[in-house]
């Protein structure tokens, strides 16, 4: 394909020059073969071809000077496939290699197009209509011009300078309209006009998707065979593949085009072409329109656009990450996902938060920061030193006495929902200090503490809002921490700042999970710009071997034994997922060594997996 | 899979809109559409239907993509009724075949956006009255109807609208500034995903906002 798309900057197509120099073209035909003429002359005396005059060939300044350079560019001295059979003598299209007198076959045809003008402007970027003017017919001009269409070669001029002298021979009156064949194009504006408000519509196309369409259904049944078609203009990254007749390829520019179709029925007689004007929209790559601009720094609340941890304990390498989502990227605006992370050496147990601020509220970053630095303080200050849960963990035998997981999940619920409560009072004082509702500040919330007894590992977890957490053993086994909230319509969450969230406690206790297993693979908690990509739906959410392959893909995408893996954690937050771009929050706990016995080891085994 | 946005266009082609009212109706929803392939949220996620309504109510274009929309050509009888309540019932039909509600296994639709252009007031006003109820507990995100011109009624449509606004001419400014203030909407409800009432941008001066 041609290199020389008619789109390019400053400069005139073939259908522009003549939309442009119409008057001029009408009055002499050699404002446009002089320059043509002298670039041919030189090749034609030495009896070598151009053979690649098509409209692809003309490039011009707006003035109308030819560009020269790209004129002579177009010279085709391979056979490889050409946008515009029709412009190609038909011997040569048979097979015969190019020659003097094909070219005069070319620049005659064009030339009769010019006149008829039948290069219909093309709409480029934006569409405009355009209007099949008719030059009045010009017989003596005509009669020069079917000499060079002439099937047979042997009968036509042989140079481009045969041509042009049978043209000058010609009397200027001879080249003056006129009236009653003025007339008839009028009329012909106006039906043309009126065809033109019903162009076809291809279906449309984007950039970067392969497309095609089979050319013959633009035209209508009863119009005969039609054995090739060309389009009067090209369409970046499009072309006419010949023996299927259809328009094919991958579009590489956006924009409205329209284009004329004119098809060859099956006499070689050029009058019984038909034609038709299509309209084709091709879409911009979404990928191309999304921006990324900075946050404000200085501004209210402001948190920076991405944020990243790597806590390793002894018993479980934390690492966390939390990157803006490209929607508010596009915007400017900030990011509203947060997390913590937290550790209490004297009594090994660690703490997980993260929180999604609520799109629609106006300082719903504020919202979830205070969540997650709220609950790790009261967090940090409840299970650093041994509290009832400590001691009734120590009692636990799952196996033997069921009832014990019951009350274990009583005794974490009391200190998860203190925290959330804490959390959510922290945020109304906040809200109330602002003048604020304490619904500006919205958030989702999930909290999870861990830690590792003697015969395995324990969990407590509370949530609310969307996003989720779990506890991945094998692709045949998930604990989910959390379970979904969700309305009928998406969007419908449930928020941290609703107060009734606090009010109905048996609703409370169902937001809580305890799981007590032998050993795991890894803990993950996750904001929606994680779930949604990742799992799609909620039951997906739930199985081994969704949590399996997405594991498969974050250990190839993640060196976790790295020094800091919390940072290729982060780069790998900015997939692209089509229509999912939303602030992405993800915490992983991958346990050190595993639980082989029943005795705890303390010292033993310490590397990561 | 997607989370879609559908923006249900419901368009008046009456007799009285016959000639440049309908054609810069046409200009505006094609700007519309060119306009919110350029967001690419919008790109991604948004969904446009177009019903027409005269003497009756026809799906000029179901629920398509953003991608594949073609504006469709729109045609005016001559004279005749506005029949909305018609429309209406025809847009709750569509809905209830069109707009996908969440499952386990698949995240619902956003919250529809439902725009009414209208020069007149509604002729069937029984049928109007029955399905004004049926379309305000459908679950659109939010429901704007636009009276154009001195003869667009504006009481009627406070029944079924959260938002009514007003056109003082119909001309092709005053058209395209509207379907500007529903490109900027519509982009809105794409750029914050649908979570809660969608808040609308403030209206342009053509555009009248009505309490």
């Amino acid at each position: 394909m041609s290199s020389s798309d008619c789109a390019v900057e400053g400069f005139h197509n073939l259908s522009q020059y003549v939309e442009a120099h119409y008057e001029e073209l009408g009055r002499d035909i050699f404002f446009f073969l002089s320059p043509i003429e002298e670039r041919l002359r030189s090749l034609h005396d030495r009896d070598e071809a151009h053979g690649g005059i098509d409209p692809l060939a003309f490039r011009y300044e707006p003035d109308g000077t030819l560009d020269a350079e790209h004129f002579d560019k177009a010279r085709r001295t391979t056979n490889a496939p050409r946008v515009f059979p029709t412009f190609v003598a038909p011997e040569v299209l048979n097979g015969a290699s190019n020659s003097t007198t094909a070219d005069c076959y070319s620049l005659g045809l064009i030339i009769r197009r010019i006149l008829k003008g039948t290069i219909t402007p093309q709409a480029v970027g934006s569409a405009t209509q355009g209007e099949n003017r008719h030059l009045a017919r010009q017989s003596a001009i005509e009669a020069a011009v079917n000499k060079c269409l002439r099937a047979n070669p042997s009968e036509r001029f042989n140079t481009v300078a045969e041509l042009a002298n049978a043209l000058r021979n010609t009397s200027v009156a001879e080249l003056t309209p006129s009236p009653a064949q003025a007339a008839p194009a009028a009329a012909e504006n106006r039906s043309a006009k009126s065809r033109q408000s019903r162009n076809l519509q291809l279906p449309n196309g984007s950039v970067g998707k392969q497309w095609s369409y089979n050319l013959r259904e633009a035209f209508p049944k009863d119009a005969g065979e039609i054995t090739h078609v060309d389009l009067m203009s090209a369409i970046p990254g499009l072309e006419v593949d010949a023996s299927s007749m259809s328009l094919r390829g991958t579009p590489t520019t956006a924009g409205e085009f329209e284009i004329e179709l004119v098809g060859n029925v099956a006499t070689a007689d050029e009058s019984s072409a038909v034609r038709r004007i299509v309209s084709l929209t091709i879409n911009p790559d979404p990928m191309s329109l999304w921006q990324e601009k900075p946050s404000n720094p200085e501004g209210k609340f402001a948190k920076p656009d991405a944020a990243k941890q790597f806590l390793p304990t002894s018993a479980l390498l934390v690492i966390a990450a939390s990157l803006r989502g490209r929607s508010h990227a596009h915007e400017g605006k900030y990011r509203e996902d947060d997390f913590s992370l937290g550790f209490m050496e004297t009594t090994g147990w660690h703490l997980f938060v993260v929180a999604d601020g609520a799109g629609s509220a106006e300082l719903s970053r504020r919202g979830s920061q205070i969540a997650c630095e709220r609950t790790r303080d009261v967090l940090t200050q409840r299970l650093s030193v041994d509290s009832d849960l400590d001691g009734a963990l120590q009692k636990l035998k799952p196996a033997e006495a069921p009832g014990d997981l019951e009350k274990l999940k009583k005794i974490s619920f009391n200190h998860l929902v203190a925290a959330a409560y804490q959390a959510f009072v922290t945020i109304k004082r906040e809200a109330d200090e602002q003048g604020h509702p304490i619904r500006d500040f919205a958030t989702t919330y999930i909290v999870v503490i861990a830690k590792r007894a003697q015969s395995g590992w324990f969990f407590a977890s509370f949530s609310i809002g969307d996003g989720g957490a779990g506890i991945f053993i094998s692709k045949d086994e998930l604990l989910p921490l959390t379970t979904p909230d969700s309305g009928e319509f998406a969007g419908q969450t449930m928020f941290l700042t609703m107060p009734r969230i606090f009010t109905k406690s048996e609703h409370l206790l169902a937001r809580t999970h305890v799981h007590f297993c032998r050993k795991f693979e890894f803990v993950a908690l996750m904001t929606d710009g994680i779930t949604d990509p990742i799992f799609k739906n909620d039951s997906n959410f739930l199985s081994g071997n969704a949590w399996s392959s997405w594991y498969e893909g974050l250990r190839a995408a993640n060196d976790f034994a790295a020094p800091d893996p919390s940072e290729t954690l982060l780069a790998s937050l900015g997939f692209f997922s089509v229509g999912n771009h939303d602030d992405r929050t993800l915490v992983l706990g991958l346990p050190r060594c595993e639980i082989a016995t029943e005795v705890d080891t303390p010292s033993a085994g310490n590397e990561p997996r | 899979m997607m989370r879609r946005l559908p923006v249900y266009l419901l368009i008046d082609t009456s007799g009285s809109m016959r000639g440049e009212p309908i054609e810069s109706v046409k200009a505006g929803v094609q700007s519309l559409i060119s306009g919110l392939r350029q967001d690419p949220s919008a790109l991604e996620c948004v969904y446009v239907s177009i019903i027409s309504f005269d003497r009756e109510a026809k799906v000029l274009c179901p629920l398509t993509s953003l991608e594949d929309f073609q504006t469709p050509e729109f045609e005016c009888p001559r004279s005749g009724p506005t029949h909305l309540g018609a429309a209406l019932a025809r847009l709750c039909n569509q809905f209830d075949e069109e707009v996908i509600a969440g499952s386990d296994d698949r995240k619902g639709d956003w919250r529809p956006l439902l725009f009414i252009m209208t020069d007149g007031a509604p002729s069937d006003t029984l049928m109007y009255e029955t399905w004004v109820e049926a379309v305000r507990s459908k679950g659109f995100g939010t429901i704007v109807a636009c009276a154009a011109g001195t003869k667009g009624r504006q009481e009627p449509l406070r029944a079924v609208a959260d938002h009514v606004v007003t056109l003082d001419t119909m001309d092709s400014i005053a058209f395209s500034q509207f379907f500007r203030f529903v490109s900027q909407a519509v982009s809105s409800g794409a750029q914050s995903m649908g979570t809660a009432e969608l808040v609308l941008p403030p209206p342009p001066e053509e555009v009248h906002v009505l309490v």
